[in-house]
Parts: structure tokens; sequence; C-alpha cells
């Protein structure tokens, strides 16, 4: 069980930037966990700062007002969200009082919870949300009032909203923001679990999408049976293909909302105006152009395979070299021992010896009795990387009637066709610089782990969509979007469109007559990385120049017809209206032009979405350009025109954002 | 939805429909026993019935046509002699496999008798080529559904036209036509009396009318028939077979290496799924087909008001909402296939990994194999060939991702590089090329915490280990195992086809461990497990302990069945909602044990209304014996 509190400034000194950032961070937040963690988690908020005390410690602590009791997570919390209004009548900010009115109520809420299930497992975290333009009163007692607050085992999270910008000076911080990030610096190192993040930096985590946590649950309890042995495992899943959420139908046609039942209904084929009930009916298999009619259940049973029992089962043993990898089907389940400390780890030894005599098992599993039929499966030794104890792992093999019955001709049979030596020479260059190296971190495009926060591009901007339906106005969807589409593209795509759309920078502020370096100095984050980047930039340089040596020996020449399959079309193609719309029916007769139009709805992100979305990550300060009047689509004198002529193709721009 | 969903099936669905042309030597010399006293006639004719009865089996709606030459009788359009049809080209049905059956039993009667051989042993080839065109052309007016059209021809006869040069030119003339469209010709030959099979006397002057950009493959590949005679049946069919199941692509995609280098690469499945006949269901009146359509029905609360009228709704009117947080959120079609279409068509490379980081458990899916596509994109195949050589030889894989149609999922997958493998008769079990292993996103890899063992791995367990290991070793190849549940399937449909009873026992399970072997390694067995503490089972043991368990949850549960039963009887026997608690198993048990009639397909609501309506039968009952007693 996760609870949270929310604790939001909403005292004179909070502004209505720092309250919009704090609320866009709390919808993401919730947001992530009615996905993943609906029913394991709670949610409060409490806002400090108000007129009002509406809190069960009012006595000691004014000011403060629960307006969200600990619950659930659920749709009327985003909308208790976005409703938080800054009030005109606001009292001063106490930063300390809250934090213990939150940890106060948190621990109220694990008693209770802990009244219906003693061994309830509670993590509890406070997230604090403020701009720090107030200061923490009384510092000299951070001490002590952090010593009470570590008995109760809470994390701290302090985000600290982008700062108020002082009059005169863009970039330089408030006296009071000063000290109050002082203070909470020091407050940290007297907590036990705390963290001070600042807005951008924090955004960047919380926008990032998971996905659901699985329940580790066993596939299987019983012996491995090698000949009369018979080892007692259990079978975990260790990888299986997850599918798009499921979702529910509803009317379009109806004004309230009203689900949708599908009902199945019967027909004979030669006349569908006769419906059939289904009892009526009876079962039968196509044989041809005839038909088997199974009118007696018996005959029907005689079909199939029975008697089937629980069963993992050793056929033999052979060489590794005999399975053959793209036969395997898909999916992988784990062995481990029903209990390590007994058995003298007979599993780990079996293990051990297949993996030195490279060999791999075959066995039969039949993982639950009754099953239609039984599954030819590998045994393979598997040495966990953590624990670095041997165990097994197991997967599905092909039957004969799964393989296709074709032989495929030699495509080096047309020798003519066949690369010479220089064509492999620029192959092998090629394979060498692009090598992907998951622990080379200067370079971060080329590092890919699939075992490292790669998700599903489409279930996790399936989430941004319900995100952006909650809330159209929420800045942040862009920025999510933008990290899909990262995973998605290329290195070498990302690295070429870069170098581009640096090349075409430059280009401009020259013409502009503003200097290069003064762009550069801004960069933050990244200055401990430039010795790394200049080498990349020679990397990068080579790598240009193998991409080059590619086209001029290959000789590729597209055909018509293959111009015309291609359909860029669907390309990073994501729906930008969200009004219920009907579909038209395509008709045959139409023209292929009126069809496009027809998709008019899914609008491809234009130039000047882009460049707001480049402007939003370019900008490192902690002054966020977020403001939409800064970026608005105003088309006349804006360096996105300029830059749109650059570009032929709306499509390849795209890329441009991906740095 | 279902499109997402069912990836993997619409793939399966998608291969082509195929008809073929048996075309069968019916001259004398087919008749010859050869040395396992078959004749190359009956040979050929089994493995046409076989392929078209498995075909008929896995549920393929490939069309067949058998037809005969060098025959007495003549039965064609056009009145050609010697030229037999005796199938017309359709899906085969239980008669036309019952005939070749009949046929092929009492070739005497039913063949020499009837048709016979033709007594000139010249042969215009030209007629028969025509003659087939007819075939094919009657039925692309029937349906347009055909794809592929192919002949194969059964012969031993080198020189059907016995070096006639006028016949030779009419012969290949019309050949080329029927290749122009697309019709291929496939030749089985059996080696004749005199010896070898000359494939220069007539038939290469057929077969090589190829277009020119393939004819260095199909020469390869008309070798491979020259080389092995075919005499062996089983030779014979396997290659009916191989031929018969045509390649299907899944499609052309574009596979890219740099955003503006890209080869045209034809997908192909290298797994594929369990074939099977359709199941389907009848009305029980008129035993005619009946189909499932499903309509989409307003759920509303209220329904009654409307006359009892459902709002039912096409396709495009109904949306799709995402239960959230106690709420619904909307989206329309259009929004929900858009998200689902998201990201490029094709494979993009973004890079190369080394072959050891690609582990056995990356593997979600099934596989596909590549290859180039030269006609769409010159060049394909040698930077493909390039490629494919260089992964072999640096034992790298990349990493790329994957988008084979508009509607399927985006997905990380590795190209591997593969070498061809054969298996002990140098019949092709893996090609050689690139293939394509999807793999897992992060959410699909589960970390399961594995515990650290308390006691280390003994090495005198593992030397035990180790020989067992080496007792119980086989060689094993993907064609080893058959599937036992396909197999009785169809086992059953050909017995019910054909009124046959064949035991049934024939078709067993056979994935079992070679018990015998493991008998001579038991004192190898008994010291492990005396090494290790694990438990020692023979296989009796098991059967009997396995027996044993099962005994007792079956009192258990028959105990608890009778109870459920009895229970039944003496229910509140109007309450509809109790009646409905019973599963659909105990409903048709009770249901059988008060004698009252049912159907196998009845669903489980009309099986309470049965109950039902038993129970208020009875009570009428009751109530009149009560008065008749009064």
């Amino acid at each position: 069980m996760e609870l949270y509190q929310f604790i939001v400034d909403v005292g004179t000194n909070a502004t209505k930037k720092s309250l919009q950032e704090t609320k866009e961070a709390m919808c993401v937040l919730v947001h992530k966990l009615i996905l993943f963690k609906q029913k394991k988690s709670s949610v409060g908020i409490v806002l400090v700062g108000t007129e009002e005390s509406k809190n069960p410690y009012a006595e000691n602590y004014p000011n403060i007002s629960q307006i969200s009791t600990i619950k659930a997570p659920s749709f009327e919390l985003i909308s208790e969200i976005q409703n938080i209004q800054l009030e005109e009548d606001r009292e001063e900010t106490d930063i300390i009082s809250s934090l213990l009115v939150a940890s106060a109520l948190l621990l109220d809420c694990e008693n209770v919870m802990k009244t219906k299930k003693k061994n309830l497992n509670v993590k509890k975290t406070i997230y604090l949300f403020t701009n720090g333009e107030t200061e923490i009163s009384d510092p000299e007692e951070l001490d002590v009032i952090a010593q009470d607050i570590n008995k109760y085992n809470i994390e701290f999270i302090f985000i600290l909203l982008s700062k108020t910008p002082v009059e005169g000076n863009q970039n330089t911080k408030s006296a009071t923001r000063l000290k109050t990030e002082h203070n909470l610096d020091n407050f940290t190192t007297y907590l036990n679990d705390s963290i001070i993040l600042k807005y951008k930096k924090a955004m960047k985590t919380i926008l990032k999408f998971e996905d659901k946590t699985k329940l580790l649950r066993s596939t299987f309890k019983g012996d491995l049976e090698i000949g009369p042995v018979g080892i007692p495992i259990v079978i975990y899943t260790k990888a299986s293909k997850e599918n798009f959420p499921t979702m529910k139908k509803y009317s379009l046609l109806s004004k309230e909302f009203t689900l949708v039942k599908s009902e199945r209904s019967y027909h004979l084929i030669n006349d569908p105006t006769i419906e059939i009930d289904p009892n009526d009916r009876i079962q039968g298999y196509k044989y041809g152009n005839d038909i088997l009619q199974f009118e007696d259940e018996n005959e029907l049973e005689k079909l199939k395979l029975k008697g089937l029992n629980r069963t993992f089962k050793v056929i033999g043993f052979t060489k590794k070299s005999n399975i053959i990898r793209h036969h395997l089907i898909g999916g992988c389940d784990l062995i481990l021992p029903m209990s390590p400390e007994s058995n003298k780890n007979a599993l780990g030894s079996m293990a051990k010896a297949m993996h030195k005599m490279k060999v791999i098992g075959i066995t039969r599993v039949v993982k639950r009795r009754n099953l239609k039929c039984p599954s030819l499966c590998y045994l393979a030794p598997y040495k966990d990387p953590n624990s670095k104890s041997w165990v097994l792992l197991s997967g599905k093999l092909p039957f004969v009637e799964n393989l296709p019955q074709y032989t495929f001709n030699d495509f080096r049979a047309q020798k003519t066709l066949q690369p010479n030596k220089t064509q492999l020479k620029v192959i092998d260059q090629f394979i060498d610089k692009f090598a992907l190296e998951s622990t080379n971190e200067n370079n971060k495009n080329f590092n890919l782990d699939i075992e490292n926060g790669i998700f599903n591009p489409v279930t996790q901007l399936f989430y941004s969509e319900i995100l952006k339906k909650l809330d159209p106005n929420l800045e942040n969807i862009k920025i999510i979007q933008n990290n899909i589409k990262k995973i998605i593209t290329s290195p070498i795509q990302k690295e070429e469109e870069s170098m581009k759309s640096e090349n075409n920078k430059n280009k401009l502020l020259k013409e502009k007559g503003i200097e290069i370096e003064i762009e550069k100095e801004n960069y933050d984050d990244d200055d401990d990385n430039n010795n790394n980047n200049e080498k990349e930039d020679i990397n990068a340089q080579i790598r240009q120049k193998i991409i080059e040596d590619l086209k001029l020996n290959f000789n590729l020449k597209k055909s018509q017809t293959f111009e015309r399959k291609r359909n860029p079309e669907s390309l990073f193609a994501i729906s930008e209206n969200t009004d219920l719309k009907i579909p038209k029916r395509k008709k045959k007769n139409e023209n292929p032009n009126e069809d496009k139009q027809e998709k008019e709805p899914f609008q491809k992100f234009t130039f000047n979405d882009l460049v707001k979305v480049k402007k939003e990550e370019n900008s490192d300060n902690d002054d966020d350009n977020l403001d939409n009047e800064q970026f608005n689509n105003d088309e006349s004198g804006s360096e996105s025109e300029d830059l749109s002529d650059d570009e032929d193709n709306d499509n390849e721009s795209l890329f441009d954002l991906i740095q | 939805m279902n499109e997402f969903q069912n990836e993997e099936e619409t793939i399966s669905t998608l291969s082509s429909l195929d008809s073929v042309i048996f075309l069968i030597d019916s001259r004398s010399s087919m008749f010859q026993p050869n040395e396992y006293y078959q004749t190359a006639f009956e040979n050929s004719l089994k493995a046409a019935r076989l392929v078209m009865s498995e075909k008929i089996v896995q549920g393929g709606s490939d069309q067949f046509s058998i037809c005969f030459f060098g025959t007495n009788e003549s039965k064609n359009p056009h009145n050609f002699p010697s030229i037999y049809i005796h199938q017309e080209l359709d899906v085969p049905g239980i008669d036309d496999i019952q005939k070749l059956n009949d046929i092929q039993t009492d070739i005497d009667q039913n063949f020499i008798s009837n048709i016979g051989h033709s007594t000139n042993d010249q042969l215009d080839f030209s007629q028969i080529f025509f003659t087939c065109s007819t075939i094919f052309n009657k039925n692309t007016v029937a349906s347009k559904n055909i794809f592929g059209n192919r002949i194969f021809i059964f012969t031993c006869d080198d020189d059907p036209l016995k070096k006639d040069e006028k016949l030779l030119k009419k012969s290949v003339d019309k050949c080329k036509e029927l290749t122009d469209v697309g019709i291929e010709i496939e030749l089985f030959a059996f080696s004749g009396l005199e010896g070898n099979f000359d494939h220069n006397a007539f038939y290469e002057k057929i077969i090589s009318q190829k277009e020119e950009e393939t004819e260095n493959q199909w020469r390869e590949h008309f070798s491979e028939i020259e080389m092995t005679e075919i005499d062996n049946f089983n030779i014979l069919l396997s290659k009916v077979r191989k031929r018969e199941n045509k390649k299907a692509t899944l499609g052309t995609i574009h596979l890219q290496l740099t955003p503006d280098i890209e080869i045209a690469v034809k997908v192909y499945s290298s797994i594929e799924h369990d074939k099977k006949a359709k199941q389907i269901y009848l009305d029980s009146k008129t035993k005619q087909e009946v189909e499932t359509r499903t309509k989409f029905v307003e759920q509303l609360d209220y329904t009654e008001q409307l006359d009892g009228k459902k709002v039912v709704l096409r396709e495009t009117q109904v949306g799709q909402c995402f239960e959230y947080g106690g709420s619904y959120i909307l989206f329309n079609p259009h929004e929900i296939s858009s998200i689902k279409r998201y990201g490029p068509l094709g494979l993009q490379i973004f890079g190369f990994k080394p072959l050891e980081s690609l582990k056995l458990y990356h593997n979600v899916g099934f596989s596909n194999y590549l290859l180039p596509n030269e006609n769409f994109l010159k060049g394909s195949t040698t930077l493909y060939s390039a490629l494919y050589q260089k992964m072999i030889e640096k034992k790298v894989y990349a990493i790329a991702l994957f988008k084979l149609r508009k509607n399927f999922g985006l997905r990380f997958v590795a190209l591997v590089a593969k070498e061809e493998i054969l298996d002990e008769e140098s019949e092709q079990v893996s090609p050689a090329g690139i293939f394509v292993i999807k793999l897992p996103f992060t959410n699909e890899i589960r970390n399961i915490p594995i515990k650290k063992n308390v006691e280390k791995i003994d090495e005198q367990i593992v030397e035990v280990s180790k020989s067992i290991i080496k007792n119980m070793n086989f060689h094993f190849e993907s064609t080893s195992f058959e599937n036992p549940e396909l197999q009785k399937l169809y086992h059953g449909l050909h017995q019910k086809a054909m009124k046959i009873n064949l035991n049934q026992d024939l078709i067993q399970d056979v994935i079992f461990p070679d018990w015998e072997g493991l008998e001579k390694a038991d004192d190898l067995f008994k010291e492990f497990v005396d090494l290790t503490g694990v438990s020692y089972q023979t296989e009796e043991n098991r059967k009997r302990n396995r027996e044993q368990q099962m005994q007792k949850k079956n009192t258990n549960k028959r105990f608890y069945k009778t109870e459920r039963l009895e229970n039944l009887k003496s229910q509140d026997r109007k309450n509809k909602d109790l009646i409905k608690l019973y599963t659909l198993k105990e409903l048709k048990e009770f249901l059988k044990s008060v004698e009252v009639k049912f159907k196998s397909a009845e669903r489980k609501m009309s099986l309470v209304e049965k109950v039902l309506e038993y129970f208020s039968n009875l009570e009428t009952n009751n109530l009149n014996e009560q008065q008749n007693n009064n």
C-alpha cells in the first residue's frame, strides 16, 4: 500500500504560475497512480496558506486546509486538483507546520488501515510544492523537528517550483528563495529519507510513464521429472506479450452516455433473414466442400486428446545447436527450486552441468490438468546476474505442423547481385560505428537496452492521450509525446537530424548577427559532458562519412510500385481534436484525394508545434518559457517560419526536435 | 481493437488460395512396379490424395483438379483424345477423396477397365496444356479469389513427343502462353524402365520458360529434382507437399539503414499457427450452415419503456471508452485507430549489438524471415547479402523497430543472420538469411527476485548430473515431434468422412522419454537422489500416486456432486436464481438423470429453463395425482 500526501502552497507569496506548475505535476502523478496503482495507493491533498483552517489539528496549526482526505486516486481527484484556485484572502505559508500536519494525517490513515489488516506494508510519501518565496520559520529548530519526523518512516520530496523573477533581472533568485533553499537543504540532511528536486528535473521523472506492476504468481508448482528423479520446482513467467488496454464500447448516437453491449445472433448462410435459436444448433466441421455433422457429443469428444496429467518431464537432452533460435514460440518461463535451502541445490547443479556440456533439455509440459494438448518446451541453463545462482529457463518449441512446409531458394544464387569487396568493407565499418552499447554513457543516442526504460510506445501514447482528454490545456503532454517519439526514432536518424538542425540554427543565428557562444552558455546540465561532446562530434562526423560511402557504393533504385506502397501519412499521426465525430464510410468510387481530406482530423504535428516543443526543451534555465503567449502560433516574423522554409517536407522536420 | 489483439491470427489467414492440377501420365509404362512393388501411377495418385485430404483437415480452401493423360477413354470439353479429366477444379469434398481411394485400392477394376491406357505412345502436349488452361479459365469466372495456378506433371516418360519437331514447337508455344499468365508448371519425374530420366529431351524446354530474372534460381531448383529420381513414395510425398505449399509473403516493407538508405524486403513467417479444419454450427432442422453475426445494442435501462425495442447500432456508431478512476474516458473510433497506427511503417535499424547480449528470454511472438525484393528496389539483394555476410562474420545482431502493417503494433526486434540448416536427409529445415526475432518491451520482462542459494554447488553432484545428461542425450530436430492434438483431430475427421473405423489408439501422444534408456541409467539416478535428497519415483509409482490423488479428489467431488444434485432436486423449485448457480455440467447431468432431452450446443439459460419446466411439470403432475386420489 502506498500513501501520498500532496502539500500545495497557496499562501500570500504563491503566484499563478507556481500554482499552475503544481497542478500539472499533481495531475500527472495522480494520473499515473490511477493507471498503474489504483488499488494499491491513496492520495490526499493539503493546502497551506489558506484563510480557513480545515484540519483535525487546526488548534495548533492554523491556516492549513485538507481539501481532499486520503483516498483512492480517482477521476474526481483530478477535477479537485483542477479546481484549486488562489483565493483573495490568503495567509502566510508555514511550510514546517504543513509538513507536520501532513505527516500526522498519513499516520492516522495508516493506523486505520492497520486495524483491518495487521501486517500491511505501508509506504508513506509527502510531496511538497513550493516556490520558496516564503521564509521558513525557526530554521534553528529544524534538526529537532526532523528527529521527531524521522520516527515515522516517511519519504519527503520537496519540489522547488520555478523561481519568481525579480524585477529588473530575469535570472537572479530572490533573497528569500535563496534562504529557503538553504534551509531546506539543511532540513534534508537531518531527515532520513528526503530529496529536493527542481521543477524541471522533477518533471522529467514524473513525465516518464511506466506500466502496471504485476504480481508475481507462479504458473506451476511440482516436480521437474528427470527419469525417476523429481526435483521440486516453481515456475514464474519471465517474458510474455502484453496487449493494448481493454476498453468498453459506448454509443455515439445517444445523447447521454450509454454503454453498448454486443449481442450475437445466428443466421442461415444461405438465407440470412432466418434467425436460428442458439439452442437449435449442432456442431460440425468443414471437410473441404462438405460438412461433417457431429450430433452426438461423444463423437466430438473422440476428436480431442484426453486424460492429460500435470507434468514437467524431461524427454532428453540435446546439443544446444539443435535448437533453432527463430523457431522458438514467444514467451519464456523461469524455473526456480521450490525451496532453495533444501536438496543441496539439485536444480543448480543440473543447470551447471547442462551449461558445461552445452546441452539443452527437451521437455513435455502440461501445466494444468485437462489441457487440450501437451506442449514441447526447451530447458536451458541460466545464470542470474544478480544472485549468481544457476536456474533454468523454459519456453515453447514448435511441432512439425508449425513449421512452414516450403523451401526457399538461396538469395546468394544470383552471382551478379553479390556485394564486392568495397561494399563489404563499407558495411563492415557501418556495423562497427553504429554499435549500440548499453554501457556507453558518453553517447546518449547510441545506447539502447530493451530491459531498461523501453516501454510500449503505443500504450504510452494512449495513456498520454487520456491525460490530454482530462485537461487539454496541460502543457506537458507535448513533452510526454515527444519522449515517446524519441524512443521510436532511430539514433542514426536522430543524429542526422540534429546535425541538420544544428547547421540550420547556426546559419540562422549568423544571419541575425547573434553569436553562437551565447547560446552555448545556457546549457546548464550538460556542462560536465563538454569533453565527451567533442569526442562525440568526431564520431558523428565519421558516421556521416560512412553513410555517404554507403550511398556511393550501393546503387539503390526505387521502383514506382514500392513508392506507392509506403504511406508517410501514417507516420506520427496523432489525433488533435477531441470532439466526437462520426467518421464517414468510404465509398468505393471516391476520388483518393477526397479520402485524404476526410482524414484531416488527424493533424500531423505542424512545424510550429514542433518549434514550440523544441524551445521548451532547449531552455534549460530554471525559468520556464512554457507560456503560451510567447510561442503562440503566430506566423509572422518568428524563427519558425524561416526554418520551415528550409525544410521541404514537414514530415522530415519532425526529427528536428530530437537532439 | 480486435485487429490489434489478433495480430498473429490475421497474418495466418492471409495465406493465399491456390489451385493445382495434378496431371498424371496413365500410359502403361507408369504401371510397372518398382523395387518396392509400387507403381509410379499408384504413387502419384496416392500422393495427390494424401496432399488433398491433408489440406482439407487443415482447413485449407485450395482447389484441386485431377487429370489423366495418355488414356484410352477421353473426357474433356474439347474432345481431345487421350485426356481424361477425372476431377474438375474445385475444393475437394468427401466424394472426391473416396473416388480416388477407390481407384487406388483396385486399379485394375476401377481404372484400367474403365479408362484404360492409350495405345498411342506419342502425345500432343499442346492439347494437354490447352485443356489445363480451360480448366483454370472456367474457374476464374466462378471466383476471382485465385492467386497461384499450378500444374503438377507426374510422368516417367522423358520424351512423350517422340522427337516430333512440329509437336514440340506447338507445345512450347502453348506452354509459354500458360506461363505468361502466371501459371507455374512443376515436374515430378520417375525413372523409367530404361533408366534415368533425361530432362533435356523435352521437359527442360517447357519448364525453363521462365522470366529471365529468376532463371538462375530456377535452374538450381530444377537440378534439385534431377539429382534424385523419385522412386520412394515418401520422398515423392514430401516433395509434392513442399511444392504444394506456396510461399506466401506477408508483404514487402522497407528496411531502413539510415533515413536515406533503404532496401525492400519480403517478410515471411518462420512459424505458422496450428491449422485446423473450420469448426462450424449447423441448424439442427435443415442441416444448413449457420453464421454468427454480432450486433451492437445500447445497454439502456429504459429499454422496456421503448416497447422492448432494442437500439441496434452500426459499427461506425460505436465508440470506445476506457474505465478510468471510477469514470469513463471517451474515444471516438478515429482516435483509437490513430493511436494504434502510431509509428513509422517498415523496419528501422537502430544499431548493432554483439550476439551474446541476445538472451533466450528476449522472445515474444513468432519470428519472421526476410528476403530481399529486387523487383521493388534495385540493389536490395546486394546490400542484404553484404549485411548478412558481415553480421555472421562479426557475430552481431541489429536492433530495429518493426511495424509490418498500418494497424499492427510497434515492436523492437532483433535482426539475426543465420546460415542454412539442413536435416539428415539434406532437406531444408531453415533457410539462410536474416530473421526477425521480436523482443519484449521493458514492461513485458518481469524481474523475478532469485534467492541466493545457501549451499554452493557441489561439484560431485554436477559430475553425476553430467553422466545423467550423457545417458539421456538424443538428436533433436525441430521436425522431431508431431502435435498429438492436431493429429488426433485430423484422423478423427478423416475417419468420420470416410466412414471407417480406425483404431483410435493409433494416434498416440508420443512426447515421452525413452523409458528403456532410462532404466539403464537407474544407478546414476539413485546416486543423484542420494546426494541431493530429492524424491525418487518410478513412472509406475507416479501413476499410482496420481491415481490415488485423483480418486481422493474424485470421491470428494463425487460426494460434493451428488450432494449438489440432491440439493437441486429438493431446491425451491421456482427460484431461477438458485438454479442459475449450478454449473452447465451439473445441469446437463441433472437433465440426463431425469431423462429430459437437450442439445449438445445448448446454452446454460435454456438448460435452466428446461429444469424449471421440468419442475413445474412435476408439480402439476403431483397435483393431478393428488386430485385423482381425492
